[in-house]
């Protein structure tokens, strides 16, 4: 049995090789494969090419004018100076939301690093009175407004819905003392830094809201950061 | 002599703190990141002397996260160089956007406080951060077009960053001009900055 004479019976329509056009198929390989390598080749050949960037400015967006050198030394000089007056002075405090981590700084200083936690993110819904929460941490710039010792927690309609009830029974069961640790610095809108009974859960998103802190980091928080201390959040 | 001909190498090679082009291109930068700081939003600064990114808000150090290496990387097609890129040093690079994009997660949770059988909800105890937003080994802060930050994870026990040029068939059409700055990062440091970027921030690349 021949090329020409084999039949070719799948997938279903017998074919004859004999009948295929040959010339064009041996014509166009013919063209096609220098075309095929040469695209695969352009194909390879296309990407990113990485050099080492040791820092030198390449191609830079600030052409130098070096006209007037002396006025450009007072102009830095101002700049700097304003740099430095829209910078909070002494510590701030600043938390990471989504790493759960506060950093208490001062300038490029880290005085305390600590694991804390930050919102759960969770929506709670009352089905019965139609109403929800979210719990997340805001962000944004916020300031040390109260700081207080022994704090005792006034629980908001939330805390109540999550056991499973309306409101408080009597005005008292508003009120729970030592959930909050040792201390807490308000810094607005209800929300707090305080301490914690779940330290174990330090690290996790699990507050609603507030951002909770182990004892004796709140501590060293709470003694070093003033009234009025800056609070960044993001 | 030897010691001479040190010093005169290397005066001829560091511009001198007082080179004109030197100061002005200092204020022009130092110009835009009090830009930046007065917006009262955060913003990133890339600063090669520290090797640090550092994330700022009102000209303060939020946090920052060292490198290990920086790699700029420009496109070629079949080969080729494109033509020369734009500058991307001392500029404001805004709405910086994440990709693969951190995707947050709510959980709802639904009581009845009507129902005579109301219970209390159920406790939900969410996975530690790198559990519930884990990061990717690399990850770019695309701004438009042009330019592009990717950061590259160093896995842990791992000596040296690894010498990886070449990054084939990774253009895009959009990037066919571009320019990105690669960033090797200890893997933990890498993992936290994903978590941590806020979104749409601008960043600015600091000249030396």
């Amino acid at each position: 049995m021949t090329l020409r004479t084999l039949t070719l019976t799948w997938p279903r329509l017998p074919v004859r090789l004999g009948v295929l056009p040959w010339r064009r198929i041996l014509h166009a390989a013919a063209w096609g494969a220098p075309a095929l390598a040469l695209t695969t080749a352009a194909l390879l050949g296309t990407g990113f090419r990485y050099e080492t960037w040791d820092g030198v400015a390449v191609a830079s967006a600030t052409p130098a004018d070096p006209a007037a050198p002396a006025a450009a030394k007072r102009d830095l000089a101002r700049l700097e100076r304003t740099l430095a007056s829209r910078a909070p002075r002494g510590r701030y405090i600043v938390i990471d939301r989504t790493n759960n981590r506060l950093y208490l700084r001062e300038g490029d200083r880290v005085l305390l690093e600590a694991a804390c936690s930050t919102g759960s993110g969770v929506v709670l819904r009352d089905l019965g009175l139609d109403r929800s929460w979210t719990f997340d941490t805001p962000r944004g710039e916020f300031r040390v407004l109260r700081k207080m010792r022994g704090p005792v927690w006034r629980k908001p309609d939330w805390a109540f819905v999550e056991e499973g009830k309306a409101g408080p029974a009597t005005p008292d069961d508003r009120f729970e003392y030592g959930a909050l640790g040792d201390y807490a610095l308000d810094f607005g809108n209800g929300y707090m830094i305080h301490g914690t009974l779940y330290e174990r859960l330090l690290g996790r998103s699990v507050t609603h809201g507030c951002i909770r802190l182990g004892r004796d980091d709140l501590a060293r928080v709470f003694s070093a950061a003033p009234l009025g201390t800056r609070i960044f959040v993001f | 002599m030897l010691a001479l001909g040190l010093l005169a190498v290397a005066a001829a090679t560091t511009p001198p703190p007082d080179d004109p082009a030197r100061i002005e291109r200092r204020r022009a930068v130092l110009a835009r990141e009090v830009d930046l700081a007065s917006t009262g939003e955060p913003y990133l600064l890339l600063d090669p002397a520290s090797r640090t990114l550092a994330l700022y808000r009102r000209g303060v150090v939020l946090r920052s996260w060292s490198y290990l290496r920086a790699d700029v990387g420009r496109p070629r097609v079949a080969f080729f160089r494109r033509a020369a890129p734009e500058p991307w040093t001392g500029r404001i690079w805004s709405d910086g956007e994440l990709e693969p994009s951190r995707v947050a997660r709510h959980v709802e949770v639904r009581v009845d406080t009507a129902a005579p059988d109301a219970r209390p909800a159920e406790e939900v105890v969410p996975g530690t951060p790198e559990e519930t937003y884990p990061a990717p080994d690399r990850f770019f802060l695309r701004f438009g077009e042009p330019f592009a930050l990717e950061v590259r994870a160093v896995a842990p026990g791992r000596e040296a960053v690894p010498d990886d040029r070449w990054d084939p068939l990774a253009l895009r059409p959009r990037e066919a001009r571009g320019t990105r700055l690669r960033l090797w990062m200890p893997a933990d440091e890498a993992g936290a900055l994903y978590r941590a970027l806020p979104d749409g921030i601008p960043l600015l690349v600091l000249e030396p």
